[in-house]
């Protein structure tokens, strides 16, 4: 038996796809093993290629996706033309048999670049370009054809329940669920389980789906066993939570006492809002708005309007959006106003790759906005550091009074995972220093210390902000002695920080300082880079992991002890952007080169297979690899 | 093969002719009408007198934005909300070009409406046909300001509440002038209304009101309910009262089609050229 199982799913958008994934994903985690899966898909609503890939493993939550894959279970055609390669010697491919006729170059949906690669791969290989030929060639090297008639099942489905062939149709998700609970064994209790979760409150959905998935389990397994069972989980399921990287931060964001939050629609960060729009009912009391507003303009300024009534205040949004609202940036950054800006990163430039991730916004958020004004970078590693991460930018913009600008991307954003329920008692909120019972004489931009005492808009003394610089009452002024301490008070809130908050938080290594190699990275290169060590690990190779999580105030002395401890030459900057933008802030900000790079810009995640090669090809002496897997 | 038929297959050739076709399949769903606009789009190109070369059409981000990217015609796709500056330029520029701004109603009155009422009080040359289906359906569904009060949407779960733009209304009080909506199912009315749009001087409007999938999946109305609906709810009134024909849910109230305005302001870039020709000829200058 096996402790994990890499597989994926793939189908037309808008096909059921996630709906199949959840279920596995919460049947998997209800039976105690840990699972990750990324959701990779076209900027489209309906009908392109789409794919869940998924990790499930009974030793926790796995820390990356790879590949080779297990199993593929197709919706379509198109998904065994598409991942055919990308399946594991001797694994297993869930196909519709009632397709076996179908030809790649006839798939409307299927893009010419892919056509025009595989009508040279077919060629080669003496195929006919059918679905059946490939599923042969396929057999014939030893991977298990798991081939059923969707049409036939769902016409059983249909006629047990009285529904339409049409309708039928849409319950194809619930054949990929049996078939994958069928190879791995799963309990029949587990998946309806999940089924439930998924359908809360729809009898009869509950009922079909569920007599689907067991129906088409037991014929697979009938057939083929049980061949993809895991071992027992190592731990006894405790509490655990199955959420995406969005619902992670929304949560984050209500625990951290999130009271207003306004966005304008984008992807990969308008998930985050429409799960707090649903937590807006929840409670008594109103105790937090969510606005749509018309642009992310709006979205920011309304923000900023917020906070200055001392409402916790944030929004959520990607390139795009952060473009636009760099210009209110500055305001709050000149009036010292503690906001959240949950910044998910996608493919740029412009709309670029809209629902692909990507992490070169980096120097980006360094400096957006003209003039120069505090702000704080902080990018999160992996699911439970981005919920705590959440509550800790209201913490850190409150105590700073400026700006926080959270750093999460595609990656994290659509990665649904198993994990524990966060405990929130080690939490706190620090809502920095405030004025008490402030008077006549109350000025917001006291000179007389760094952090001026905030009191909030309607709470007594009569309050005044502007965009220009202004003296402690906050009215405009160009005298240039004030406007030069009020510039260097502003500028010594990140002084201040970089004292106070403990560099080993902002830089985190993981590893022995002794490791044959480093790698450096933030944000979800955490996940890949901390696999991939052990992976090598296995091998003889020590690989050690420098997690920059605070980027601004940038750790300079601590991260420049660590790095010079191995050189240039053992150094490597991985980042999903084409100039590893951390390498260069590395440069910038300790004068260390990092003299090695690996990099991906193709909008798919770094997978632990590649960064095992990569890093192999480094310690050969290569300087820059550049990776591209996947679909 | 009768004449009609002959008449008929040429129209469609020729129509495929300024589609890029090799970009098919489009991304839109069965059922949504900015296919059917396009086409009319197209139909009214080989219609107008000005050459095809000359037409360019831009558009911004959504699904009706895509269409940009299946016309055979010069063009940009450009950031969200800002198609209509991109082609202010292009027109000043180039005033002998005819530029359509095609997109959608979130990205042309939402993201996009300041610049959407500067353009009409100007008096842009421009056309633009503005697919209203009530939703961002590119992004999933959430309201626009165009969603009618009490519709569902993502992100009105319980009705919308907001309030609506009725937009014939504004464009009209804002002086545009040609000002017309329609829906797919007037095809040839709507084509008929392109090319009225062409031979305007100044800013033209066509609200073309257009069922969508995803709106119409958050408020139980399948897609040929949909165009049903349309159909029975439908009234042409050219000469309609502008301030009573908001669009609402409510399925007995009726959606007032027609070309409502036409009115001749001299457009921003006849009277900047008028202007330069006078000040330039030495007139107006200080020498
Ligand atoms: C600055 C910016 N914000 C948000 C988005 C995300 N976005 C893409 S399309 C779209 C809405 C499109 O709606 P609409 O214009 O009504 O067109 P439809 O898709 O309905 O045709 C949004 C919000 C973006 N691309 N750029």
């Amino acid at each position: 038996m096996r402790s994990e199982l890499v597989f994926m799913l793939g189908g037309p958008q808008g096909a059921g796809l996630e709906t199949s994934a959840q279920i596995l994903t919460t049947s998997l985690a209800h039976l105690g093993y840990g699972v990750v899966s990324d959701r990779e898909y076209h900027s489209n609503i309906r009908g392109k290629h789409s794919y869940v890939h998924f990790r499930a493993s009974s030793e926790g939550t796995p820390l990356a996706l790879t590949y080779p894959v297990d199993l593929l279970g197709a919706m379509d055609a198109e998904t065994v033309f598409t991942h055919y390669h990308d399946l594991a010697p001797g694994g297993f491919l869930v196909y519709d048999e009632s397709q076996e006729k179908a030809r790649f170059d006839r798939i409307p949906s299927m893009g010419k670049e892919l056509k025009a690669r595989l009508r040279r791969e077919f060629a080669e290989l003496g195929l006919d370009g059918t679905l059946g030929s490939l599923a042969r060639w396929l057999s014939e090297r030893g991977i298990r054809l798991v081939g059923i008639s969707y049409p036939d099942v769902l016409s059983k489905l249909a006629e047990k329940y009285g529904l339409q062939r049409a309708q039928a149709s849409r319950y194809v998700s619930s054949i990929l669920v049996g078939a994958v609970a069928g190879l791995m064994g799963l309990d029949e209790d587990a998946v309806r389980a999940g089924i439930e979760r998924r359908f809360a409150g729809r009898e009869a959905l509950v009922e079909q789906n569920t007599y689907l998935a067991s129906m088409v389990a037991e014929t697979v397994r009938r057939m083929h066993g049980e061949p993809l069972r895991l071992e027992s989980p190592a731990e006894p399921p405790g509490e655990v939570m199955v959420a995406s990287g969005n619902d992670v931060v929304a949560l984050g964001k209500v625990v951290g006492g999130l009271r207003f939050q306004a966005y304008y629609p984008i992807t990969p960060a308008a998930d985050e809002s429409f799960l707090l729009e649903r937590y807006e009912r929840v409670g008594e009391e109103a105790s937090l708005v969510v606005l749509q507003t018309e642009d992310e303009i709006a979205a920011i300024s309304s923000v900023i309007g917020a906070a200055l009534t001392g409402a916790r205040a944030a929004t959520a949004t990607s390139g795009p959006g952060f473009s636009l609202m760099v210009e209110a940036l500055g305001w709050a950054g000149i009036n010292e106003v503690p906001i959240v800006i949950t910044y998910y990163q996608r493919g740029g430039p412009s709309t670029g790759l809209p629902t692909r991730g990507s992490q070169s916004d980096l120097f980006f958020t360094l400096f957006a906005s003209h003039g120069e004004f505090p702000r704080i970078v902080l990018a999160s590693g992996d699911h439970l550091e981005a919920f705590r991460d959440a509550v800790e930018a209201f913490n850190l913009a409150e105590r700073y009074q400026t700006p926080v600008i959270h750093l999460v991307d595609k990656f994290l954003a659509n990665t649904i995972a198993t994990m524990p329920v966060p405990d929130p008692s080690g939490l706190r909120v620090d809502r920095g220093l405030l004025a008490e019972e402030p008077g006549e004489g109350y000025k917001r931009f006291d000179l007389s210390s760094t952090l001026s005492p905030r009191a909030f808009l309607g709470a007594g003394p009569v309050m005044w902000f502007t965009g220009d610089e202004h003296d402690e009452a906050g009215h405009i002024t160009e005298d240039p002695e004030l406007r030069a301490a009020m510039y260097e008070k502003r500028m010594r809130k990140l002084e201040l920080a970089d004292r106070e908050i403990p560099p080993e938080e902002r830089a985190v290594l993981y590893g022995s300082r002794d490791a044959d190699i480093l790698l450096l990275g933030w944000g979800s290169v955490k996940g890949v880079a901390l696999d991939a060590a052990r992976v090598l690990e296995r091998e003889g190779i020590s690989v050690a992991y420098l997690h920059l999580r605070i980027l601004e105030p940038f750790p300079s002395s601590h991260v420049r002890g660590i790095l010079e401890g191995f050189g240039p030459g053992r150094v490597v900057a991985v980042e999903h952007s084409y100039n590893a933008q951390s390498a260069m802030l590395v440069a910038l900000k300790t004068g260390f080169t990092v003299g090695r790079s690996i990099v991906k810009y193709t909008g798919r995640p770094i997978y632990t297979n590649e960064l095992v090669d990569a890093v192999k090809r480094v310690l050969k002496g290569e300087e820059r690899v550049v990776l591209s897997y996947g679909a | 093969m009768s004449r009609l038929e002959l008449v008929k297959r040429t129209r469609t050739d020729e129509i495929r002719s300024l589609l890029r076709t090799e970009r098919f399949p489009h991304i839109w769903c069965p059922g949504c009408g900015i296919g059917v606009a396009l086409k009319c789009y197209a139909e009214a190109i080989l219609k107008s007198d000005i050459p095809v070369e000359k037409h360019i059409i831009v558009s911004g981000i959504g699904c009706s934005g895509r269409a940009a990217g299946y016309m055979r015609l010069d063009g940009y796709h450009v950031t969200h909300g800002r198609p209509i500056p991109f082609a202010v330029g292009l027109k000043t520029a180039r005033p002998d070009l005819e530029v359509t701004v095609f997109s959608g109603d979130g990205d042309l009155l939402t993201i996009g409406g300041n610049h959407f009422i500067h353009a009409v009080r100007r008096n842009d040359d421009i056309n633009v046909i503005m697919i209203n289906n009530f939703t961002y359906g590119m992004t999933g569904g959430q309201y626009s300001a165009t969603t009618p009060n009490g519709a569902r949407t993502l992100t009105s779960p319980y009705g919308f509440i907001e309030g609506t733009f009725n937009v014939p209304y504004m464009v009209a009080a804002l002086g545009a002038n040609f000002v017309a909506r329609w829906t797919p199912l007037h095809d040839r009315e709507l084509t008929r209304a392109i090319q009225e749009m062409f031979k305007i001087d100044g800013f033209a409007f066509i609200e073309v009101v257009s069922p969508c999938l995803i709106f119409g999946e958050m408020n139980n109305i399948p897609p040929l309910e949909m165009l049903k609906h349309f159909r029975k709810r439908c009234v042409i009134d050219h000469d309609a009262d502008l301030s009573k024909v908001g669009l609402s849910t409510d399925p007995d109230q009726p959606i007032v089609l027609g070309n409502f305005v036409r009115r001749d302001r001299p457009s921003y870039q006849t009277r900047y050229r008028e202007l330069m020709e006078k000040i330039r000829g030495g007139g107006g200058g200080r020498g």
